[in-house]
């Protein structure tokens, strides 16, 4: 049973290249459809049906053109939309660039009077030192 | 050039396009024009008429706009990327639509059968219709595989990269689905002449 599924698998993938070289061919406007049956007499009535429905597809799948108009309409309302939306972005990037730079300056005017404050804090204590060890200095005994 | 050179040549081109299309729209619109038609092609054979078509073209290359500048490059054609956009919108439509087996075919497009005596262009017509509802009726891989194949003329290798597949697995496909094909016509026609009123 194995090797009957093995056989008909190799079977499958043989008539799928002869049938894709067919079509092919085909499309290439050399079709070769009776050189391909002389090379495969055995699967000549299967190859035949596939061929026909080939050729039959080649005939009736042929390329349509969309309307000039449409094509042309579509284009520039694309193009539209990318300008309009690439500005828009763009007037979103300079605000988040300002709103970045106010932010960081927000936070070193913060730093800075932290620093300040800190400053302030460390002469008022050595000015409160000085006083206590002057008071202590010439308090009677 | 040889032409793997020509082709990687094209590729390089096709990158840089892409890059600069994500902020220019001047690119952009030249990448559109480069696939509009074939991206055209593959919707109008999926959902049978101009007029869907023509809208469901529209919201692939505005989808495709929103996310281009998303998109990176994985070593495949950009054009796998809108086939991908596009069949997926397709299966939306269709999902939308309720529509599966049959959708009406407008206006197809006659210009490769010889324009012979009016009965020969009826039966012709009938013929069309015939496969076209076969090939609608199959299942979405199916119709892209075929879509790919005799209209947009790709090589095996280009519908694999596409379709995420190997050659062999192609190829593969391609046989199966021309008996899919096989069976669907012969339902079809068994089906037409059990509903023809016996003379």
């Amino acid at each position: 049973m194995l090797i009957n599924r093995g056989v008909g698998k190799l079977r499958g993938r043989r008539l799928a290249e002869v049938v894709v070289t067919h079509v092919d061919d085909l499309i290439g406007g050399q079709p070769d459809a009776s050189g391909l049956l002389a090379q495969h007499p055995d699967e000549a009535v299967v190859l035949e049906e596939m061929f026909r429905i080939s050729e039959w597809l080649h005939k009736t799948l042929v390329p349509v053109s969309p309307r000039r108009q449409f094509v042309a309409k579509l284009k520039m309302k694309l193009q539209e939309a990318q300008a309009s939306s690439l500005a828009v972005s763009s007037k979103q990037d300079q605000c988040w660039a300002v709103r970045a730079t106010k932010t960081v300056g927000i936070l070193l005017s913060i730093v800075a009077l932290a620093a300040l404050i800190t400053r302030v804090i460390g002469v008022i204590i050595v000015i409160v030192t000085f006083l206590n060890k002057r008071y202590r200095s010439t308090a009677p005994a | 050039m040889t032409e793997v050179e020509n082709s990687s040549a094209e590729m390089l081109d096709e990158n840089e396009l892409v890059e600069q299309a994500k902020t220019d729209p001047e690119a952009f619109g030249e990448l559109y024009e480069r696939y509009v038609t074939k991206i055209y092609n593959y919707i109008y054979y999926r959902t049978g008429n101009h007029h869907d078509a023509e809208d469901v073209t529209a919201r692939v290359f505005q989808r495709a706009l929103q996310h281009i500048p998303n998109y990176v490059n994985r070593g495949l054609p950009f054009s796998a990327w809108l086939y991908r956009i596009a069949h997926n919108l397709v299966v939306n439509w269709h999902r939308d639509r309720g529509r599966r087996k049959v959708v009406p075919l407008d206006d197809l497009p006659l210009g490769s059968l010889r324009a012979d005596a009016p009965e020969r262009i009826t039966e012709s017509r009938e013929e069309q219709d015939l496969l076209l509802a076969s090939i609608h009726a199959l299942p979405d891989d199916r119709q892209q595989l075929l879509i790919l194949k005799f209209v947009e003329r790709f090589s095996n290798a280009e519908i694999g990269a596409i379709m995420g597949r190997s050659e062999g697995a192609i190829k593969s496909l391609y046989h199966r689905t021309l008996l899919a094909l096989r069976s669907e016509i012969e339902r079809k026609q068994e089906q037409n002449l059990s509903s023809k009123p016996s003379d």
